[in-house]
């Protein structure tokens, strides 16, 4: 068990592409901490740096209470799990899973208690005898993991783990996998580019962009109250709706105010608004949040309101996605319940549930709060 | 693709066996039947006996089988060709396994500059054998290998490293790195992961290289008649060679001897041909 800490952490690649800048995050004792971010963002070079597969090229990293830099990945006493897998070919399951104490010198006995408790853990134990290729996408997968868990490492790092199953599989490998973390309570760090899976999984999630780390925080956190644009953005599917907005003063209220939209500030954002009244910002609402004013009753002031024209409608079933062109055409994505009305080129009123708006700063995309 | 076959109308969209398959089969059939003719020469005037071998003749079938050309082959040559298993062998298994080091650390430990160094390895591929005679003859004669078998091992050896590099390297390329890296993090160093991890899965390059290699070997004439100058200790190659030298040749023990000294090479390449073939084209391990 051990604390991992990126201290300003840089990774250059030769040539000069920045991977990683400035890294600076303490993923905490026994954490399931979620690194995500579109594919290109650094996460995996974090993760790697981790593992030592790649070298550091600024900053320092902290397993326990030693700095990793120099030691090679065998002697960090971490556990990797691949998005391929990485299986050995040749070996069966059972030297899979014991090849990494037979390279530690654990001795014979206890390699087979271990692998076979492993075995268990993870429902693997009839396929001990099998090789990978005999395996099941899942099955790999349970192997890879096994693979790690075996080890008793201080640290596990995942790298997209479930990317290669398919949507049922993957579902019900995420519910097992906070299982076996809870269980085993080893610190993991879990790269993945799916949202979802890191508001499921992860204690703390690190979002990160362009290599830089955005927000640290935890997923109700990083819902709530986004750090910046990007972070509001790449959380929430579908995601969160911008629009430039001036921010006028009437009658002692602050109204967010664009061509066809008129929305009430409520009374607690007022505050940090001050600063921006006579003048734009961007305002962000999630598609959740967006409601028909005629069943808005109360939720928001009278004047409140957004016309709009429904342009496509998504049925998912319990809920439906609808999109919606604004007076100056832009578009916005609204959630809602399923409503037979709703057709292709209805016009109506909506509006928004004005404590779940958010404001960001149009120059830095900041939130403002 | 059929030339000249005409689509069927409403037709089935399966593959039509036209007139163009058959004339390209035929085209094989021909092409394969001219390469075997070397073969059918040899083999049928090996068969006859001397006094019935005369150049009108050779074109006919043997009229007593009496193999007498493979007979006096046989005994001429037998220690040259126990010569050549000996020098082959070793050669084709040190090469083989120099390439595969090189390939492993030129695919999966590249170091600043490894490109620049394995384009110089391969340029030993280009340069002819007969330009470096004299040096070579130099160096073993210091090295106090020159006129041994041994000699001639290590010249095979060392002529090997690059097409075993350039195939191993090729090979290994296609094996993920992520296996690499498990291993890495499992705990197993650069010679642990060679050993454990990628020898056991080139099994397809290893067949390739090694059919490579011990035609190549086997079947070298030059290295042959100028390290070991002792003709007991020539490979075949040179043996046979000789066999033809003498004043009044023996057609018939020529040819049967062409034949023996080709059987080895023949049988490997039958054996493992489609490994070869193979292994060429995919060297893959997905699945």
């Amino acid at each position: 068990m051990a604390r991992v800490i990126f201290d300003n952490v840089t990774k250059r690649y030769a040539g000069g592409v920045i991977a990683v800048y400035q890294l600076n995050m303490e993923v905490l004792d026994q954490e399931f901490l979620v690194l995500v971010g579109p594919s290109g963002c650094g996460k995996s070079t974090a993760m790697r740096m981790v593992a030592g597969l790649e070298e550091i090229s600024e900053g320092r990293i902290i397993i326990g209470d030693r700095v990793v830099n120099d030691l090679p990945p065998k002697d960090r006493d971490v556990a990797m799990v691949f998005q391929s897998y990485a299986l050995y070919p040749h070996m069966t399951v059972y030297d899979n899973l014991a090849y990494p104490l037979k390279l530690r010198k654990v001795n014979k006995q206890e390699r087979d208690r271990r692998v076979r408790e492993a075995a268990r853990t993870l429902d693997i134990e009839p396929l001990l005898d099998r090789k990978p290729k005999a395996l099941s996408g899942g099955q790999r997968q349970r192997v890879a993991l096994g693979r790690a868990i075996v080890r008793n490492a201080d640290v596990f790092l995942m790298d997209e783990p479930l990317s290669n199953l398919d949507a049922k599989l993957r579902v019900q490998t995420r519910a097992e996998l906070i299982k076996l973390h809870e269980r085993v309570s080893t610190t993991t760090i879990y790269v993945t580019h799916d949202q979802v899976e890191a508001m499921t999984m992860g204690d703390r999630i690190a979002v990160m962009s362009l290599g830089v780390l955005q927000q640290l925080d935890t997923p109700q956190r990083l819902y709530d109250v986004p750090a910046n644009k990007f972070v509001a953005g790449f959380i929430g599917s579908p995601s969160m709706n911008f629009l430039d907005v001036t921010i006028e003063r009437r009658n002692g209220k602050l109204y967010a105010v664009a061509p066809g939209v008129n929305l009430e500030v409520p009374d607690f954002k007022a505050a940090s608004l001050e600063r921006f009244i006579g003048n734009k910002v961007i305002l962000g609402v999630r598609p959740e949040h967006i409601i028909d004013w005629n069943q808005a009753n109360g939720i928001a002031a009278a004047d409140s309101k957004l016309p709009v024209t429904v342009d496509v409608v998504e049925l998912l079933g319990n809920e439906i996605f609808v999109y919606l062109t604004l007076q100056d055409g832009n578009t916005i994505t609204a959630r809602m319940a399923p409503d037979a009305r709703l057709q292709r080129g209805l016009t109506l009123d909506v509006t928004a549930a004005p404590e779940k708006l958010h404001f960001f700063d149009p120059e830095t995309e900041y939130g403002v709060y | 693709m059929a030339v000249g076959a005409p689509p069927h109308a409403g037709g089935a969209p399966r593959a039509h066996r036209g007139a163009g398959f058959y004339l390209v089969i035929a085209a094989l059939i021909l092409a394969s039947l001219f390469y075997l003719m070397p073969l059918y020469v040899m083999f049928v005037n090996g068969m006859k006996d001397k006094s019935y071998m005369t150049l009108t003749d050779m074109w006919r079938l043997p009229q007593d089988f009496s193999a007498s050309g493979f007979r006096i082959a046989w005994d001429a040559l037998k220690p040259n060709m126990l010569n050549s298993f000996k020098i082959a062998i070793p050669a084709t298994i040190l090469s083989s396994l120099l390439g595969a080091m090189n390939g492993y650390l030129f695919s999966k430990w590249k170091f600043r500059g490894s490109d620049i160094v394995f384009t110089l390895i391969l340029f030993g591929m280009f340069i002819p054998y007969q330009s470096i005679l004299v040096p070579l003859i130099q160096t073993l004669q210091k090295l106090g290998l020159y006129g041994r078998w041994e000699g001639l091992v290590l010249v095979h050896v060392i002529y090997g490293i690059p097409i075993t590099s350039l195939i191993f390297r090729n090979y290994f390329a296609n094996v993920p790195n992520e296996l690499v890296e498990a291993a890495r993090i499992d705990g197993a160093g650069l010679i642990g992961i060679f050993w454990q991890i990628l020898l056991p899965l080139s099994a397809p390059a290893f067949v390739v290289v090694g059919i490579f290699q011990f035609t190549n070997i086997w079947n070298d004439f030059l290295f042959g008649v100028t390290v070991v100058f002792n003709p007991a200790d020539q490979p075949v190659t040179v043996a046979l060679n000789n066999l033809s030298g003498t004043t009044s040749v023996d057609w018939t023990a020529v040819m049967g001897g062409a034949m023996l000294a080709a059987l080895p090479t023949m049988i490997v390449y039958m054996l493992l041909g489609r490994y070869f073939i193979r292994g060429l084209l995919s060297g893959s391990l997905k699945g």
